[in-house]
């Protein structure tokens, strides 16, 4: 008898095509937190001073802000390194899930605050800061997940 | 793709971020830091004097151009920068032209 069940298509890709879309997504994370990082380093009296503003973050703003754009250029540079590129894609994505949870955090307290997140990115409101860290972090997770089992 | 020349990519994005962060940031001119002189004021904008304003450590709102959103019976403290105020004759900083927005001498507060 002929089995008339069919199973799921799922989409298979080539290792190679995998391996490639592990690096575009490195790539993209690269650049946006180097360019953060450049921009809250570059304009750092600003960023402290908007840190501030910041509930819970305010009392220790002056280390925030040295320890976010630092943090950033570190995974940045494990995310450039084959080696611990797994790592830096586990880091990036944490990081980026730590940004976001904290911006709902205050999005849900009905906070209306400025973003001193540097760059382009300030232009944003937080529903669009929201779904545009939501998207890196969907990024970030298909990365770790592709390297996971393309091996 | 071989290590190296992932790695020579990489540094490539990672420069031209840099690069692109740097234009962006020549071409803003908002958002410059300035020093700011706070005043005292009720919702609608009019500056209050020191003696009217209640006996509160910090002010509801800090807002450059305001504070819409509180009630009549709150008080913000409004910033302006240096050029927007001057000393009177007995040294306090008050806005320009003040007896148009208001009585009182201004209270300087730091952002």
């Amino acid at each position: 008898m002929e089995n008339t069940l069919q199973k799921p298509r799922s989409i298979k890709l080539s290792s190679k095509t995998k391996e490639w879309l592990v690096f575009v997504i490195c790539l993209l994370s690269i650049f946006l937190f180097l360019y953060t990082a450049y921009a809250k380093l570059s304009d750092h009296k600003q960023f402290a001073y908007g840190l501030k503003q910041l509930p819970i973050i305010g009392r220790i703003a002056s280390v925030v802000s040295w320890l976010i754009p630092i943090t950033e250029v570190i995974i940045a540079v494990l995310m450039i390194i084959p080696r611990t590129v797994k790592f830096g894609l586990f880091a990036f994505t944490t990081l980026m899930a730590l940004f976001s949870g904290y911006i709902i955090s205050l999005m849900l307290l009905g906070l209306k605050l400025p973003c001193y997140c540097g760059g382009v990115i300030e232009s944003m409101n937080w529903t669009q800061h929201v779904w545009f860290n939501l998207m890196f972090i969907t990024l970030g997770i298909t990365a770790i997940f592709i390297n996971k089992t393309n091996k | 793709m071989k290590n190296f020349q992932k790695v020579a990519v990489a540094l490539i994005i990672g420069v031209m971020a840099v690069g692109f962060s740097a234009f962006t940031k020549a071409n803003k001119t908002e958002n410059a830091l300035v020093d700011m002189y706070w005043f005292n004021s009720n919702p609608a904008g009019t500056i209050l004097s020191e003696s009217s304003v209640p006996n509160i450590a910090e002010p509801l709102a800090t807002n450059r151009t305001g504070c819409p959103s509180l009630s009549g019976s709150q008080f913000c403290g409004r910033g302006y920068t240096s050029e927007q105020t001057e000393l009177n004759g007995s040294g306090d900083r008050i806005l320009k032209g003040s007896t148009a927005v208001g009585s009182g001498t201004g209270v300087k507060r730091t952002p």
